[in-house]
């Protein structure tokens, strides 16, 4: 058996294994209470400073760490060195493990790296204990939901531990999740360990720790922040313009509020009536709409309408032209009644000038009838339509995230027991 | 502060601590008891597993007041091993700082809360009130000292043995029970604290860090 040789100013020792003696290095020298060793896997226990043997290893190691024992990295800004590796897995999905590495920073203790399906997250133990809350956990004023209970199982391991690490031990585990954050509980007999993760892109991993082969990404992990975390912001963009877009219609609708103007009845014969002016309005503000409804009592018949507005002397805006048609027939056969057409006519402009507008009104009617033409000016009332295509087109990007967010959450939580989503039937898992 | 010197090589001892009344002489490892005015060699201390603490004696410190690093005993239970780091305040409050697999403890003496259980009787999960707050017992360790240094308020020879109970409210409040092997008994209230908020200095230089 032999000591930890220390070597004077230096934080690393190292001890031979019993196993098969290679030089096992100990990098967190009086803390480290197991120690395995990444040539033959043999787990020796620190007592009274020397190293015992106390599970010896068979067959040689088939798991290779991604980041070698002795790397440095830095993570949220500070240095930690990868001391230790351990593979563990759900007591029921034995097939699909996850990876740990125990980070180890003299001043800042210890913290844990883990990766699943190349997604990692960053732990570190906290002494607060979260508070259970209506099936949820309340930590530090956030509410975590639960994603999964289970039984983590070591499968493998090499390098050093601050506590006593044996293949197969067992821990009830829980996980909660906040995203970016989650909550990991281990319970053994004896204790109760909660961990505060962090989500960390995997560039950023790359970057710190060159992990060799570097994992590929797939799915989404349970505390992956999603790529439309900022919703808030958009559906908050969203209620601002909304009250902007209401604000500028209750304007537009104080200016349009003046009553619908009659005109002139216009009484049309064959060869028909030429510009009778019918009406006048005035139009304040720089863009009002004009609705102009024509009535013509058809019936068995046709007549072409024409409409013109036309700014009065000093008045800018430009003349509108308009020329319809209004036909009515209708009658009795074996299917029973039928009707075809209407008695009247819509004309609308948009965006005219501020101004005084005479309307002029023009008509012709089949040969042989004589039709009344009735019309009535409406100013500004077509701006709702507007209003609504204005918020369909603001929805559309919060529409589109949020269903984009509902995907990912639904990818999120397909892989929890506790997924709040009902179970598409024949959909495709993000399990390997 | 008191010198005495070293019953054993005649180096100078000193006391900054009126409280303290053990010490390990820094150059011949003596451990001393003092009394009255003078010092008694009790024995030798072992050497020191090595470890890789930044904390050493004459570290110097800051939360709710300026604060040294006077001594420490290392404790070990069946898992390993933690720090207590013997605290004395600029003001006369002294405390300690425990240092344990990561996290940091800083406690002062408080009074012992009547009704106290026995050691054997505190489980995981149990609570005790001290002061006004429920703790939480987080766990009982069976403790005996590995190695002392500097100067402490009670004889540590290595072999004490003892049992070590940690507390938690809240947060961040922490508190400790630790029985004597007689059945006597110190009650600590504190906090745990992170490394960057104690604003330490004169640290112990690490190499690679």
């Amino acid at each position: 058996m032999v000591g930890e040789s220390p070597s004077p100013n230096s934080g690393v020792a190292s001890f031979t294994c019993q196993g098969c003696g290679a030089a096992v290095e100990i990098r967190a020298k009086g803390l480290t209470v197991t120690a395995v060793c990444s040539a033959c896997g043999s787990i020796s226990e620190n007592d009274n400073g020397l190293f015992k043997i106390v599970q010896k290893a068979e067959g040689l190691l088939k798991i290779k760490s991604r980041i070698a024992l002795g790397t440095k990295g830095k993570l949220f800004g500070q240095i930690y060195q990868v001391i230790g590796f351990m593979q563990r897995y759900d007591e029921v999905y034995p097939e699909d493990p996850w990876d740990e590495y125990l980070l180890y920073n003299p001043y800042l203790g210890y913290c844990w790296l883990a990766e699943s399906d190349g997604h990692w997250t960053q732990y570190k133990p906290t002494k607060t204990t979260p508070k259970p809350l209506a099936g949820d956990f309340q930590f530090l004023n956030e509410t975590y939901k639960v994603y999964h209970r289970g039984k983590a199982v070591v499968a493998f391991v090499i390098g050093e531990f601050y506590w006593q690490v044996r293949l197969d031990q067992k821990v009830d585990t829980l996980d909660a999740i906040c995203p970016p954050h989650s909550l990991s509980r281990e319970a053994s007999s004896d204790e109760v360990v909660w961990s505060l993760g962090t989500y960390v892109e995997a560039k950023t991993i790359e970057d710190a720790f060159h992990p060799n082969p570097m994992p590929r990404q797939h799915g989404v992990a349970p505390n992956q922040p999603a790529p439309t975390q900022g919703l808030g912001g958009v559906w908050m963009v969203w209620a601002w313009t909304l009250i902007l877009l209401f604000c500028v219609q209750l304007f537009l609708g104080g200016v349009r509020s003046q009553k619908p103007i009659i005109g002139l009845d216009v009484n049309a014969t064959v060869p028909g009536a030429s510009d009778v002016e019918v009406a006048t309005f005035t139009t304040q503000g720089s863009a009002t709409h004009v609705t102009i409804d024509v009535s013509a009592n058809v019936n068995q018949s046709w007549a072409t309408v024409g409409l013109r507005v036309v700014p009065e002397e000093g008045s800018k805006g430009p003349e509108h032209n308009f020329e319809k048609d209004i036909s009515y027939y209708s009658g009795y056969d074996s299917d029973g009644s039928w009707s075809e057409g209407s008695t009247s006519a819509e004309f609308l402009i948009n965006s005219l000038p501020a101004g005084k507008y005479r309307v002029l009104i023009s008509g012709t009617p089949d040969p042989g009838h004589s039709v009344v033409i009735s019309s009535k000016i409406i100013i500004a009332p077509s701006v709702w339509s507007n209003f609504w295509l204005a918020l369909f087109l603001i929805s559309l990007p919060p529409i589109w995230l949020g269903l984009r967010s509902r995907g990912f959450e639904r990818s999120r939580w397909s892989n929890s027991e506790y997924n709040p989503y009902p179970q598409a039937t024949g959909g495709s898992s993000d399990d390997d | 502060m008191k010198k005495y010197p070293c019953p054993s090589c005649g180096a100078e001892v000193r006391f900054q601590s009126s409280a303290s009344v053990f010490a390990v002489c820094q150059y011949c490892k003596s451990t001393l008891v003092r009394r009255d005015l003078n010092l008694e060699a009790l024995g030798k201390m072992a050497d020191l597993q090595d470890d890789v603490s930044p904390l050493q004696i004459g570290t110097t410190g800051r939360f709710r007041g300026e604060f040294i690093l006077l001594g420490r005993v290392k404790v070990k239970y069946e898992d390993g091993f933690w720090n207590e780091w013997f605290v004395r305040f600029d003001d006369g409050r002294e405390g300690w700082l425990a240092e344990a697999q990561g996290f940091l403890m800083l406690s002062l003496p408080v009074e012992v809360p009547p009704n106290l259980p026995a050691a054997t009787a505190i489980h995981p999960g149990l609570v005790v009130p001290i002061g006004k707050t429920e703790f939480t017992v987080q766990d009982v360790k069976k403790v005996t000292y590995a190695f002392a240094e500097g100067e402490l308020p009670f004889p540590a020879p290595q072999g004490f043995q003892g049992v070590s109970i940690d507390l938690a409210a809240g947060s961040d409040d922490f508190a400790s029970l630790s029985y004597g092997d007689k059945g006597d008994v110190d009650v600590f209230r504190g906090q745990y604290i992170e490394f960057a908020d104690l604003h330490l200095q004169n640290l112990k230089a690490i190499d690679g860090w």
